[in-house]
């Protein structure tokens, strides 16, 4: 089959602008227990490990479709990166792929700590330990 | 399962979604889970692997919805001059409907996905949410009488049959056309060398 051409380049570069706008790097729910996982597992943080933990954790049952979308999101952000281990037979021949949480990764959980922090501080509310 | 694992893998890699997620399912497999929950963990996958996709390429999708929209125009601009003078309805003219509609949906499906490489069947299933939609709303009062008269009157029946058709073969078309058109995505696992 023939290679059909895409736009003319200056289209291009217009959407690949709007689509690459900088996001500011806040961390959301899911992403947080994703990256205190990762940060917790450490060398042996995979697929298998992390959506255990979080379920352990948690207590609800999380898919592997969800923690890869939010992983993937998160190593667009800078926030954590991944490499590839030896493929094993119980896994069809397929590696596992290793996440590791980067500096700036480390810097953003610590800053969602301190605002979660500075949030929590004063609430007469949760004192006390009963609702 | 093996038979299974290839057909999502096939899957995946047209999706461009991470073949190592299918590693771990298969991971947990060997631990007991079973082939129920396997698929569901595939299809949740894919489903939040398009939905992301197009969340997060909204201008793309939005620029394949109006590339789709522009052949599709083309198509029915052609059909009104080189389509067939028929005044009566017959099975044959529409026959001729039906694998014309089949063979431009296809063709349609094709050039959106050829077009869009960096998210090819997402961007498709943007364009075939959006066409089913104008296509419902542009046809809600016929397909609401054909509904309605095919209840208490026969002669309703085939003709609701035959509108039924049309958009399913619409559909297939355009699925077809996009799945044809997607070039898998070789990972890095696939492909260390391009890593």
């Amino acid at each position: 089959m023939g290679q059909v051409p895409d736009l003319p380049s200056s289209c291009i570069d217009f959407f690949g602008i709007i689509e690459e706008m900088p996001k500011p790097n806040y961390l959301g729910e899911f992403e947080l227990l994703v990256m205190l996982t990762v940060i917790r597992l450490g060398d042996g943080a995979y697929g298998v490990p992390i959506t255990r933990e979080i379920e352990q954790r948690t207590g609800r049952e999380v898919a592997f479709g969800t923690v890869y979308a939010t992983l993937e999101r998160l190593q667009k952000k800078g926030l954590v990166r991944s490499d590839l281990g030896d493929p094993t037979p119980e896994r069809g021949g397929r590696a596992k792929r290793y996440f590791r949480v980067t500096s700036p990764g480390l810097r953003t959980v610590r800053e969602t700590k301190q605002s979660l922090i500075g949030l929590w501080r004063g609430l007469r509310q949760l004192e006390g330990g009963v609702a | 399962m093996r038979s299974s694992h290839a057909i999502a893998i096939w899957l995946f890699e047209r999706l461009g979604l991470d073949v190592a997620l299918i590693g771990d399912l298969l991971e947990e497999c060997e631990r007991g889970r079973s082939a129920i929950w396997y698929w569901r963990q595939v299809l949740i996958a894919i489903w939040i692997g398009i939905w992301v996709a197009i969340r997060d390429h909204k201008v793309l999708a939005l620029r394949a919805v109006a590339t789709g929209f522009a052949i599709e125009s083309l198509f029915v601009f052609l059909w009104e001059i080189w389509g067939p003078e028929l005044a009566m309805f017959s099975v044959m003219q529409w026959m001729t409907q039906v694998s014309v509609t089949l063979l431009t949906q296809v063709a349609t499906g094709w050039v959106v996905a050829r077009t869009h490489r960096a998210h090819q069947v997402p961007m498709v299933l943007a364009f075939l949410i959006c066409i089913l939609f104008f296509y419902g709303c542009y046809t809600f009062s016929s397909a609401r009488i054909l509904l309605v008269g095919s209840i208490h009157e026969l002669m309703f029946r085939p003709y609701l049959a035959m509108y039924l058709v049309t958009i399913f073969l619409a559909t297939v078309g355009i699925l077809l056309g996009g799945i044809f058109g997607a070039c898998p995505k070789r990972s890095e696992e696939a492909d260390p060398k391009t890593a």
